[in-house]
């Protein structure tokens, strides 16, 4: 059944970052695994037009991700891998300021539910300026760790919670309900360095808003990765962040054997381009 | 404080302080419900669009390469975008459209990074596409600080190369006609800097637009004085203070 890998636009863009890898991933058999399926624009995201990324050997050539006739890529875009049956977004911008469940409902519930995808995997990352993370003290081990890693069982979910869920229509501002759905709805192992995901951060959204679409029937599981980063040249935690996933996800990034760098990454923190580059393509 | 690109402590670069269209304190800023989008009305002058081949498309920046006083053009109304946080409170954008000449259209929007939120830029954008995408030829004008010389586009080919990029109302516009079948545009990106609505530009990009600015608007109107055209452009930049260089002064 097919997954969906989401990137969430947060600290130092490492999610992005993470994606740009995946997508320029060599297999055995192909150059790339991934390929272009749709770009989409939507209007709760901050705009964006760039051109296609590719990799530095087709500098002066077509990128074999894209259809050749296409010259321009968007805000946000979707490819898939044939082979491990797997989707991935890449977003490039963030959304727009009290848009989040707008965007969530309009552009992602309806991709989960035409391309009925089975398990979404989510990708965060956070820094230690980013208040609303439950860290987990009591855990010695995880003072070392900076990697968290959940998942949310749909079929497993109580009848209780999903009334709850059905319920939280306005506010959820609320400390007593937020501690009750806190820790109910993702499992994280033992090694995170989180020890639940809290209501007030994007990803419990994007797990409620899918959770609870009527739309999304086929979903069965969300996965959650988050990196404990910090903001700079970000371009080695996104090297480490997709060396985790592979040794987690095994079934999506089985054929992947090598991680290249896309040449949009040539001005992430390089000597190449002028000053004004420095902080790379996701803004 | 508005042009000061440096702080003591950084924002995080996926921190983007766009202007909510919610006010934070409403009930909507921190629920799971479904914000509101604002919703357009287009005006009437512009149901036969089958009389126009093409549309000038450009930002309020840029606005001097089209002074009014002496381009003879005709209003034909605002498309508004309205959104209704409340009851009692409304946002509302107003974008005019003009008549350069029985073929041509022109809209300047009106992008302020203090004032508008994004929502209303992409929502005009998408309108505009829609309405005009696949019938009338696109001239665009943009700015962009993403870039670091002046680009020509078109709907064939990219001439940006990576890590390049465009953002606003032009990146909107861009983005969905690239994104429309059959659309055809082409247009000019020049260097910018400055938050959007507030760019400066140099002496030499000036001179650049206005030199392209004189041979459109010249088939535009062929008994268009370009002597007088130009002196007009340049004061008028002068007025909204755009240039960077010997005359923008010490301060930003």
């Amino acid at each position: 059944m097919p997954s969906l890998i989401l990137p969430l636009v947060s600290t130092a863009n490492v999610p992005q970052l993470t994606v740009d890898l995946l997508l320029h991933s060599t297999t055995e058999n192909d150059i790339h695994a991934f390929k272009h399926i749709k770009s989409y624009s939507p209007e709760t995201l901050l705009s964006f037009l760039g051109p296609v990324d590719k990799l530095p050997i087709e500098k002066n050539s077509s990128s074999s991700i894209y259809p050749n006739n296409q010259s321009y890529s968007t805000s946000f875009e979707l490819f898939y891998n044939q082979s491990t049956d797997t989707y991935l977004i890449q977003q490039r911008t963030p959304i727009i300021t009290g848009y989040l469940n707008t965007f969530i409902n309009k552009t992602i519930v309806p991709i989960v539910n035409q391309y009925q995808i089975d398990n979404v995997i989510l990708l965060d990352s956070h820094s230690p300026r980013d208040e609303n993370y439950l860290i987990n003290n009591d855990n010695a081990d995880a003072t070392i760790k900076i990697f968290s890693y959940g998942t949310c069982e749909l079929p497993n979910l109580s009848e209780e919670i999903l009334r709850e869920l059905n319920n939280l229509s306005l506010s959820i501002s609320s400390q007593e309900t937020n501690e009750l759905i806190e820790s109910k709805i993702f499992q994280m192992t033992k090694q995170s360095l989180l020890k639940d995901l809290s209501t007030c951060q994007d990803a419990w959204k994007y797990s409620i808003d899918l959770i609870r679409s009527p739309l999304s029937e086929s979903l069965k599981s969300i996965n959650y990765f988050a990196m404990f980063v910090n903001e700079g040249d970000n371009s080695m935690d996104a090297k480490l962040f997709i060396n985790y996933l592979k040794e987690n996800l095994s079934t999506e990034l089985k054929n992947s054997i090598k991680f290249n760098t896309p040449i949009s990454w040539e001005g992430l923190y390089g000597k190449e381009m002028p000053d004004s580059f420095d902080q790379g393509i996701y803004i | 404080m508005l042009f000061k690109q440096w702080d003591e402590w950084a924002e995080p670069r996926h921190h983007v302080d766009s202007l909510a269209a919610i006010p934070p304190n409403h009930r909507n800023a921190d629920s799971l419900q479904e914000a509101p989008l604002p919703l357009v009305k287009v005006p009437d002058t512009l149901q036969d669009i089958t009389i126009y081949e093409q549309i000038i498309v450009a930002t309020r920046v840029l606005m001097p390469l089209f002074p009014k006083e002496i381009l003879n053009f005709t209003s034909l109304g605002n498309i508004e975008v309205k959104l209704n946080v409340s009851e009692a409170t409304a946002h509302l954008v107003k974008t005019p459209i003009y008549k350069c000449n029985e073929r041509t259209l022109i809209i300047i929007v009106d992008e302020n990074v203090m004032q508008v939120c994004p929502i209303f830029l992409n929502v005009i954008s998408k309108t505009i596409c829609t309405m005009f995408g696949n019938q009338l030829k696109f001239l665009i004008f943009g700015t962009s600080d993403r870039i670091s010389k002046i680009k020509t586009i078109n709907h064939l080919n990219c001439t940006l190369i990576p890590p390049e990029f465009i953002t606003g109302f032009i990146g909107s516009i861009i983005s969905d006609l690239s994104l429309t079948a059959n659309s055809k545009f082409n247009g000019f990106l020049v260097p910018s800097e400055g938050p959007l609505g507030f760019e400066k530009l140099t002496l030499e990009t000036m001179e650049f637009l206005i030199k392209e600015g004189g041979r459109i608007v010249k088939t535009i109107d062929s008994n268009l004085n370009l002597e007088l055209y130009e002196k007009e452009c340049y004061r008028n930049w002068r007025l909204t203070g755009t240039t960077i260089g010997t005359q923008s002064g010490l301060y930003i």
